[in-house]
């Protein structure tokens, strides 16, 4: 075990148990705002995971866009719909203690399936990956390539989704002016 | 590629032109999405089978069939929403809402996304083409801005961004047990593990979601209710059909040569969903809420295709959905008028063929259970024409029948009486498919 | 003593050890979905589930000797992701100016 390994596993160790309190934080919290922070805080940590996993464009990403995007967008959200109560009130405990038994029981059955599963084909032991750094020039070809095991056909799908969110956010949030009448004024009721 | 890149000229088209132009002279904007349209439908009968960008989309027989039908629902939809998008009929609340032709852009791009759907071959170009099916719809559920269809897209939003966390994660453990994102290859090449098999329950609850079985039924009765009419329409024939080719995609492709043993699965749910939607529905008061749970109980219906084999199964699951759900739509636009009683005619045919799919694969206890639902949804329709013609007609019940949708209503009342009394057109599909 | 901790085979990050932790993740992602009753604490629960399931594909592909087709799915799971809560937040924003909350357990508008 040398040195490098054992830093290695000593800052997985950490992240995770920073991620998971992070994340029960955020779902157990009853002010909306502080969620919204902690789920930041899981989503940075999952960036570190990614860079342990030899991911570091997509850890790039997620922080620009997941926690540069997103979390800036859920925090103008909570901003534009804040109640008079800042506190969310506890759910009632049925739901609660029905959220917890489906949340363990989820967990438990993952677990079980986890380890009953013949995973040898895949190296456990991570010692000897080649670990040759995939560089965006890699992820760029494949991106954009039309070949077998391209994803250009993806590509143009996101991308016009991405443009159907853009035009549906516009057309749903827009302020309709109050002075502003169509051309007939009686409509067939 | 040819439709889809027809329809995506089209949206753009439409798009641009609709900024540019005047208020008023947006009456001819109508024609774009139309002629796109029907360039498109057009265009399908000249593809072939093949595989273009290196296997990343492929065509079969079964697929243009299947892109027939949702150009059809397209175009159909597109036509009854015109009196909403001019403002002429009772649902348009917001005055701004008047003359927004993004709606049809934005059911145009929708119908790329299912386009795609169809030739999706590996995980990634099917799980993005699902998202572009999907994520439109919020919008369109949400268009009213009023309360009650806000409370609607909120609740389909939530409920959808699960079905699509769930159906991430199911793929990304089939992912990690082949190696390989190719949906074929998948299918091959998996060693059943209860890893495989708790993906499988993952993803099928997607696909539950997307199809409105039984226990993930929730979001439908509030969405198909608080959606203005045409969506609703849209959501109950091509919704449905988006979801009966991700089933299609999964199950015969990733699932491959393990289905069989999926069989009871899709049986138990199969029967589930077709009686809690009958039952439910003879309660209803509220039309819409009505067609949801009759909509449910046909999905239902069409999921018992799935039981056969694979050529059995397309011929089905294609006249199933062909049949029965054009009506259900058709019933949907018009409310209270009298074509609910039209699906037992000829939707008939459609149900035929999936009892008797069901029936050689031996599920004779499904058959019973269908048939006793049919009766069960046959005295619900025939009541509601009952309501119609023999009640007494109230004043304010008399809608102003606008020329595009009498056109629209009859053409599809004689097209559908004409395919339920002959069935040689599932003839040529079958004998195409098997080609 | 620590020395024997360190060696142990079950010390080192396995696979095992990953999927614990995406699982974990998104099981606290369900649990905060069926418990909040704020609209965009339900949405942050799904962004908690959608990112383990990224997670999940990364650790697959590193695992299986350093391939590169479960980054480019992770990529465009967040790119997916952005577009649902722009729509979702769209629709928060409608829903809020008609009814001032979105509290989910207030919206019974269609209870009939």
């Amino acid at each position: 075990m040398t040195l490098e390994m054992l830093v290695y596993a000593a800052f997985f160790y950490v992240f995770a148990f920073c991620a998971i309190l992070l994340a029960i934080c955020a779902v157990v919290t009853k002010r909306i705002l502080r969620s919204a922070v902690y789920l930041m805080g899981v989503l940075l940590i999952s960036a570190a995971f990614y860079v342990m996993l030899n991911a570091q464009f997509l850890a790039g990403v997620q922080v620009l866009v997941y926690v540069g995007g997103i979390v800036v967008l859920l925090v103008y959200a909570v901003m534009l719909t804040q109640t008079s109560q800042v506190l969310e009130t506890l759910p009632s405990r049925i739901r609660n203690t029905l959220g917890f038994f489906v949340g363990v029981g989820f967990f438990c059955f993952s677990l079980w399936c986890i380890f009953n599963s013949d995973l040898t084909l895949i190296t456990i032991n991570s010692k000897n990956i080649n670990l040759a750094t995939q560089d965006i020039r890699a992820i760029g070809k494949k991106l954009l390539s039309t070949e077998r095991g391209g994803y250009a056909v993806a590509f143009e799908v996101l991308s016009i989704l991405l443009l159907v969110s853009v035009l549906g956010g516009i057309v749903l949030a827009r302020k309709i002016s109050p002075g502003e009448t169509s051309p007939k004024e009686t409509h067939v009721g | 590629m040819l439709p889809e890149i027809i329809v995506l000229i089209t949206a753009f088209t439409l798009m641009f032109v609709d900024l540019f132009l005047k208020r008023e002279t947006r009456y001819f904007l109508m024609g774009i999405p139309l002629g796109g349209l029907a360039l498109a439908f057009i265009s399908v009968f000249f593809l072939s089978n093949r595989k273009s960008f290196g296997g990343q989309f492929s065509l079969e027989n079964i697929d243009l069939w299947l892109k027939v039908f949702f150009i059809l629902c397209a175009f159909v939809i597109a036509i009854a929403s015109f009196s909403f998008i001019l403002g002429e009929s009772k649902e348009t609340c917001h005055k701004k809402q008047i003359y927004s032709f993004e709606f049809l852009t934005i059911l145009l791009f929708n119908l790329s996304g299912m386009l795609f759907l169809v030739s999706a071959r590996d995980l990634l170009t099917l799980y993005v083409s699902l998202e572009l099916s999907t994520l439109p719809l919020f919008i369109l559920t949400a268009w009213k801005r009023d309360a009650l269809s806000s409370e609607a897209g909120l609740k389909y939003v939530v409920l959808g961004a699960l079905a699509s966390a769930l159906l991430l994660l199911g793929f990304s453990i089939f992912y990690g047990l082949t190696g390989t994102m190719d949906l074929v290859l998948i299918g091959r090449s998996t060693n059943v593990s209860p890893l495989f098999w708790f993906a499988s329950v993952l993803v099928i609850s997607a696909i539950g979601f997307k199809l409105t079985l039984v226990p993930f039924h929730m979001w439908a009765p509030e969405v198909y209710q608080g959606a203005p009419t045409v969506v609703t329409a849209y959501l109950s024939v091509a919704s449905k059909g988006a979801g009966l080719v991700l089933m299609f995609q999964i199950f015969f492709r990733i699932f491959g040569a393990s289905i069989s043993s999926f069989y009871f699965a899709i049986a138990l749910l199969s029967a589930l969903t077709m009686t809690l939607g009958n039952v439910v529905a003879i309660v209803q008061e509220n039309i819409k809420r009505f067609m949801a749970f009759s909509a449910i109980s046909q999905a239902g219906y069409l999921i018992m295709g799935f039981l056969g084999g694979f050529h059995a199964n397309s011929q089905a699951v294609l006249q199933g959905l062909s049949r029965t759900h054009p009506l259900i739509a058709l019933s949907m636009m018009i409310g209270l008028f009298g074509l609910a009683g039209i699906p037992p005619l000829s939707g008939f045919i459609g149900k035929f063929f999936l009892f008797s799919v069901a029936a050689s694969s031996g599920f004779y206890w499904l058959v019973a259970v269908a048939a006793i639902n049919s009766v069960i949804s046959l005295y619900y329709y025939l009541r509601i024409v009952r309501q119609m013609y023999i009640e007494p007609v109230l004043e304010t019940t008399v809608f102003p029948m606008k020329l595009s949708m009498g056109g629209l209503l009859g053409s599809l009342v004689v097209i559908s009486v004409l395919l339920g009394l002959v069935p040689v057109f599932y003839e040529t599909i079958l004998w195409t498919w098997k080609n | 003593m620590l020395a024997s901790i360190f060696n142990s085979p079950y010390f080192y990050p396995s696979i095992y050890h990953w999927l614990v932790l995406s699982s974990a993740l998104f099981s606290i992602g369900i649990y905060g979905f069926l418990t909040r009753k704020n609209a965009v604490g339900i949405l942050i629960s799904l962004e908690l589930c959608l990112n383990s399931g990224a997670l999940n594909f990364v650790v697959f592909d590193y695992f299986r000797g350093n391939h590169i087709d479960g980054k480019i799915m992770a990529l465009f799971i967040i790119a997916v992701a952005a577009a649902e809560v722009v729509i979702a937040m769209a629709i928060f924003v409608g829903m809020f100016k008609h009814k001032k909350t979105i509290d989910v357990t207030e919206m019974n508008q269609m209870r009939n």
